[in-house]
């Protein structure tokens, strides 16, 4: 491959599939640790994918609640013996990220089978834990302003983005019922098991500011991972895989804007998609990093779906169901309905899934190309990290 | 009254949260300037869950973000809840009885 790439044109992903996608169920609250979760995880790449512990040649560990362990933990934890080794501490964006540095290594012959996992436990204590020590910036400026971890900024966000573009909790409404009605066609999901309609999300339970009950995620345990490989590799493991078209990622982007209305991916979305030789039409299924439905939207304006502050009418006039004809939407209900863990690997398994035709009840039809998109990381009163991936399924 | 905030000796930008170095020229050397903390209130949200039990005995809590005029974005407790966004605001330090100390906004008085 030429040395250098085009100016502003990454690299692509050539050679490189993605294999095995895995999730350790998730639960509510668990005796377990991080890496009892991360651990099994591992297990279940080995196998779906037929490969022995000694073929895994690299590992990518992500997780909010294995301190004071890391990745060169594990790797004595779980007995490995790797030549590549990444620790992605990026939150909701460590999924994407994760998969764009084992598709490199994997490239240029630094790794051939990189195990990519997030994990995390969950008990009463490790979100309080988390949120009252999560960064500097938070420790000083945000947590002692009322103690309400994320939902503190994000209703702000939240509040900001309605009164600039006029979206109402309804619209928000249009995100969450979609995402609970994928959510009742997927068995994993920790809310799977109850329905929601606009109804049921507008009376719910006031949380902070415009967030009620079901614009909040519920943080869980529970681990989800991929494995990283060549396709020759793919090939004769007789596996089904999935190709990278793209993927980039932006830090604190428009750190000037006082408030957090739009993330880094406008930045780079038409390069991302240049490089994919796909426009947002061709997108099949999409999965945006939903830990507030207001990210969700700002997704889907930064990342060309719709102009910016019109996520509103979009969702309004665009079926988001699994099976709706429209833009199939965090079609196994997203972190909303299936729960939080393991820092934003949930999109991308799911797009995993859906691409290699491995998904149950909310299959969706026909799905070719996935957008996963990923974000997180508030340090202090904005996500830091905008990140995504287009990957296209191979059909044999 | 006025706001004490982190100043960069070399290139004067105010800064919050506090750092170690300076958001814009990466200087070392910081010092601590009293500034205006009059600001225009940008966002309001009321918490009615809080992970501190002092603080849920109050709620709901007021919380608001502030654009003060000397540069940063803070976060502030509202007390005066008759005030919508986009007004303008007053920024100071309330000591606390624990003796740390909390940035409150209030409606500016013209």
């Amino acid at each position: 491959m030429s040395p250098r790439a085009e100016s502003n044109q990454p690299l692509p992903y050539t050679g490189v599939a993605v294999i095995a996608p895995v999730t350790v169920d998730y639960v509510r609250h668990s005796e377990k640790t991080a890496a009892w979760f991360i651990g099994q995880a591992l297990a279940a790449l080995l196998q779906q994918s037929g490969l022995s512990k000694s073929d895994v040649d690299g590992l990518s560990v992500s997780s909010f609640t294995l301190a004071p362990d890391s990745a060169v933990s594990m790797v004595e934890h779980f007995g490995l013996q790797p030549r590549w080794l990444e620790q992605v501490s990026l939150g909701g964006a460590s999924g994407v990220v994760a998969l764009r540095r084992a598709a490199r290594a994997v490239q240029c012959g630094d790794a051939e089978v990189v195990a990519c996992i997030g994990g995390d436990t969950a008990n009463l204590q490790s979100f309080n834990d988390t949120v009252a020590n999560f960064s500097r910036f938070s420790n000083e400026a945000v947590f002692p302003y009322g103690a309400a971890g994320p939902n503190g900024p994000f209703s702000l966000i939240t509040q900001r983005y309605m009164d600039t573009h006029g979206t109402s909790r309804e619209d928000f409404g249009q995100i969450c019922v979609a995402q609970r009605y994928n959510a009742n066609h997927y068995p994993g999901a920790l809310l799977g098991h109850k329905t929601l309609d606009m109804a049921g999300y507008l009376s719910a339970r006031q949380v902070a500011g415009p967030l009620h009950l079901f614009d909040c995620v519920m943080p869980c345990a529970g681990a989800d991972g991929y494995i990283v490989t060549t396709i020759e590799r793919a090939k004769s493991l007789r596996v089904p895989y999935v190709e990278i078209l793209a993927a980039d990622e932006r830090y604190n982007a428009f750190a000037e804007d006082p408030v957090q209305l739009r993330g880094g991916w406008q930045l780079f979305r038409d390069t991302l998609y240049s490089s994919a030789g796909v426009g947002p039409a061709d997108i099949d299924c999409l999965q945006t990093y939903d830990d507030y439905p207001v990210i969700s939207m700002l997704q889907l304006e930064g990342l060309g779906f719709c102009e910016p502050g019109q996520a509103a009418a979009f969702v309004n006039n665009t079926p988001l169901t699994f099976d709706g004809g429209g833009l199939p939407h965090n079609t196994n209900g997203g972190q909303l309905s299936v729960g939080q863990a393991g820092c934003g690997f949930l999109g991308v398994v799911e797009t995993l899934r859906q691409l290699m035709g491995l998904s149950g009840d909310n299959q969706v039809s026909d799905a070719n190309v996935g957008l996963v998109s990923g974000y997180g990381m508030v340090n202090y009163d904005r996500g830091l990290c905008s990140v995504a991936a287009i990957l296209q399924g191979v059909r044999s | 009254m006025s706001l004490f905030l982190q100043q960069c000796t070399v290139c004067e930008t105010v800064q919050y949260p506090t750092r170690d170095v300076c958001v814009n020229c990466l200087a070392g050397e910081l010092t601590v300037q009293s500034q205006s903390g009059t600001g225009e209130l940008l966002s309001i949200s009321a918490l009615h869950h809080s992970l501190d039990h002092a603080m849920a005995q109050q709620l709901p809590w007021v919380l608001a973000s502030v654009k003060l005029d000397c540069g940063p974005v803070v976060l502030a407790h509202l007390t005066d809840t008759a005030i919508t966004a986009g007004s303008k605001v007053e920024v100071t330090a309330q000591e606390q009885a624990n003796g740390s100390s909390l940035l409150q906004a209030r409606p500016l008085s013209v």
